[in-house]
């Protein structure tokens, strides 16, 4: 097993004992939602800034029926990971007809437009008061109600995401994407239909989100509105810049980094987003590739100085 | 990217653990002490209403200072979080202060949607929460024994709003309504013109303006088409001041008087110019001449100290924070259930004059506002914007009433 696995498996283990289980739940939830976005942003170059759509449709479907049929736990995740691809399918289709600028305005407004119906259609979305109510029944015997078991859950779904994301990145297709990424017109001429696949890729990214919003949904116990706004597409944009696009594990260091500056360094000062402004102007500056590019700039560095005073002695 | 070795990975693990449980982790399992009173402010200190939440902050210290930070001789501890203006958020960090802090007394936040998410926690978690706002839900489809309501009820505003307004200007019956569309607009406009008949008012349009519009300029040309006596508005910060202003521009104003029926009052009459806010007619929750003492006495302080008289936000504030130590003072006990109790039925002359909670619907039942403003001239100073010409406090008859039952603990 390779060490960033290992980093990984400690966090899961670690996490729970440093912050609050809710908090550590969301952290990997984010992180999710981060692994889908990153296949776009990350592996196919498409910056989408509409990923709310996918997020926000999988909970309130899966939260409606949550709230008033009391499905399965995993019926609920099922539903999710299905809106989330289908919406994803729809939004895409009309997306990658374009690309540069008009494809991020394309995502943006249709991610506007679905924020407006739920915002209107308040006898299902309850508006903007948003939709609560949502619970966690219990499966197997296991009462998700209790904030560790819930952890857990979250966790073994995160590891499983991340599993499932890594053999997506090292296929066949994620080299395709990579291509497409690279240079469109080259892997077209090499027979490759750039449009098909780039839509393959958001249908993933899609599910992937959907996954996020019902785990989300359960979380909290409600649907917030601003859980499909662009605000929350923005955030997540932000989080896998941030923890570096480049890079499987980018979103994830992303995602600790957003949720935990967020939750802890609010509660000290209240303007904790200049932090996150001054973060992102440095990584855009200096450190294109996020956290994940300065970590191993640091290593690199402190073996070269390493290697420099082994041969001065 | 180097390799990683086996003792680098360790390191790297041990940093982690000390810098996340350490100085800078959460206050995981860290409860208040016994004998504190932990209050929590969940204000906006980000997000859509990041300008309100510094100042919402603001009055709700000024109560607890009062009191010297002590309730039933034991010491205050007063905390706040930032709501962000999400309700995931909010949630998120109510939770945790309820948990971490020991936190079981909430106030705020500032949007409805947000509050209804904060009740939530308040029910599940059994800590008291009291809100001022614009939703009719706290006291009404989703009330239930946790949480409070402030705000008067969009009945007895629409009540004041057209009562008072029909008796200076009794012949003018044909209305156009301008509403933010969402659930505060609608049920503040269905009281309107549930109100409106018995005056025998035509309502000869309503539009309904998206919540942050910022192009008014089609809405008030319809308007002006209609060739209105009067129009009145439910909406409410920038969204009614843009309005005010586009209004005043196409000079519908001051020839045609408009009404604001639920502003904040000094938050934003300041944005408007002496000339816009000329035959502008407003409803609010709160105006700092409030013919009470302590009205006087918070304007006097707030403004010794901040060089501003105080509106709507800070208000609220510190008269929630203020009706929520009446409790304890009545109850005797800084025990939520004994608090909860108290302020059942609770009467107060505070803030804004004859204060009492329905202990049906959890309710506050208080005057609402009705002011005029002043034309340039009759103005004292800068912040002299209006005067109140009336208070009315009829409480929402028992047929709108949509909360059957307030539960139990």
């Amino acid at each position: 097993m390779s060490r960033a696995w290992l980093a990984v498996f400690a966090a899961v283990i670690l996490l729970p004992l440093a912050v609050r289980h809710a908090i550590a739940s969301e952290i990997w939830i984010f992180a999710i939602f981060g692994l889908g976005l990153n296949l776009l942003l990350g592996y196919t170059g498409l910056l989408s800034f509409g990923q709310s759509t996918f997020f926000g449709s999988a909970g309130y479907v899966s939260g409606y029926l949550l709230k008033h049929y009391g499905i399965n736990v995993f019926a609920a995740l099922g539903i999710g990971v299905l809106v989330g691809a289908v919406s994803a399918a729809l939004v895409g289709y009309l997306c990658v007809q374009r690309s540069g600028l008009y494809f991020i305005m394309l995502t943006f407004a249709l991610n506007q437009m679905f924020y407006f119906i739920a915002y209107q259609w308040t006898t299902v979305t309850g508006g903007e008061d948003g939709m609560p109510g949502i619970g966690r029944p219990v499966l197997l015997g296991v009462d998700f109600r209790q904030p560790l078991a819930y952890y857990i859950f979250v966790a073994l779904l995160f590891l499983v995401s991340l599993w499932v994301m890594k053999r997506i990145v090292e296929s066949p297709l994620g080299k395709i994407l990579q291509a497409i990424r690279e240079n469109e017109v080259r892997a077209q001429a090499v027979g490759y239909d750039g449009a098909r696949l780039k839509l393959l890729a958001f249908v993933i990214g899609g599910a992937f989100s959907g996954l996020a919003g019902v785990l989300y949904a359960m979380l909290f116990g409600i649907v917030p509105l601003e859980a499909i706004g662009f605000v929350f597409s923005g955030n997540v944009v932000f989080a896998t810049l941030i923890g570096g696009s480049g890079s499987l594990y980018g979103p994830i260091v992303g995602s600790f980094v957003f949720i935990w500056l967020s939750e802890s360094v609010s509660v000290v000062w209240a303007r904790w987003p200049l932090l996150l402004g001054v973060a992102f102007v440095i990584v855009v500056i200096f450190f294109r590739g996020g956290c994940v590019e300065a970590w191993a700039r640091f290593w690199s560095w402190r073996e070269r100085r390493r290697m420099a005073t082994r041969l001065a002695s | 990217m180097r390799e990683l070795t086996r003792r680098d990975v360790l390191k790297l693990g041990a940093v982690g653990a000390v810098g996340t449980t350490g100085g800078l982790g959460f206050p995981a399992v860290v409860r208040g002490q016994a004998k504190e009173v932990v209050m929590l402010g969940i204000w906006p200190f980000t997000g859509a209403f990041a300008d309100v939440g510094p100042i919402l902050d603001r009055g709700m210290k000024m109560a607890l200072e009062e009191r010297g930070m002590k309730i039933l001789g034991k010491p205050i501890k007063y905390v706040t979080r930032d709501s962000a203006t999400q309700a995931g958020a909010s949630t998120r960090r109510v939770e945790e202060a309820v948990d971490g802090e020991g936190a079981k007394f909430v106030i705020g936040p500032w949007s409805s949607g947000v509050a209804l998410a904060v009740s939530e926690v308040a029910k599940r978690k059994k800590v008291l929460h009291y809100f001022s706002g614009g939703t009719e839900d706290i006291s009404g489809a989703r009330c239930h024994r946790y949480s409070f309501q402030w705000a008067a009820s969009p009945y007895t505003a629409a009540k004041t709003d057209v009562d008072t307004f029909m008796k200076a200007n009794p012949k003018a019956k044909r209305w156009h309504l301008l509403v933010a569309d969402y659930a505060f607009g609608w049920s503040v406009e269905k009281y309107i013109k549930e109100v409106g008949k018995t005056h025998g008012i035509e309502f000869v349009g309503a539009d309904r303006h998206p919540l942050g519009e910022r192009e008014f300029s089609n809405y008030v040309t319809k308007a002006a088409g209609n060739k209105p006596d009067v129009v009145a508005m439910v909406n409410f910060g920038l969204d009614a001041v843009t309005a005010a202003r586009e209004i005043f521009n196409f000079g519908l104003t001051p020839k045609i008087p408009l009404i604001m029926a639920w502003s904040s009052g000094v938050e934003e009459l300041v944005q408007l110019s002496p000339e816009n806010r000329e035959n502008i007619w407003v409803g609010s929750n709160f105006y700092y001449t409030a013919e009470t003492s302590v009205a006087r006495e918070f304007a006097r302080d707030y403004q010794a100290k901040f060089g501003n008289p105080p509106g709507y936000a800070p208000a609220a504030a510190y008269g929630m924070t203020r009706m929520l130590l009446h409790g304890f003072d009545r109850a005797k006990s800084t025990e939520v259930p004994d608090v909860i109790k108290a302020l059942e039925g609770i009467e107060v002359n505070d803030l804004v004059g004859r204060m009492r909670v329905d202990a049906k619907t959890h309710q506050t039942l208080r005057p609402f506002f009705f002011m005029r403003c002043k034309p340039k001239a009759a103005m004292k100073n800068p912040m002299d914007f209006a005067d109140i010409i009336a208070t009315g406090d009829t409480p929402l008859p028992a047929a709108y009433a949509a909360c059957k039952d307030i539960g139990s603990f």
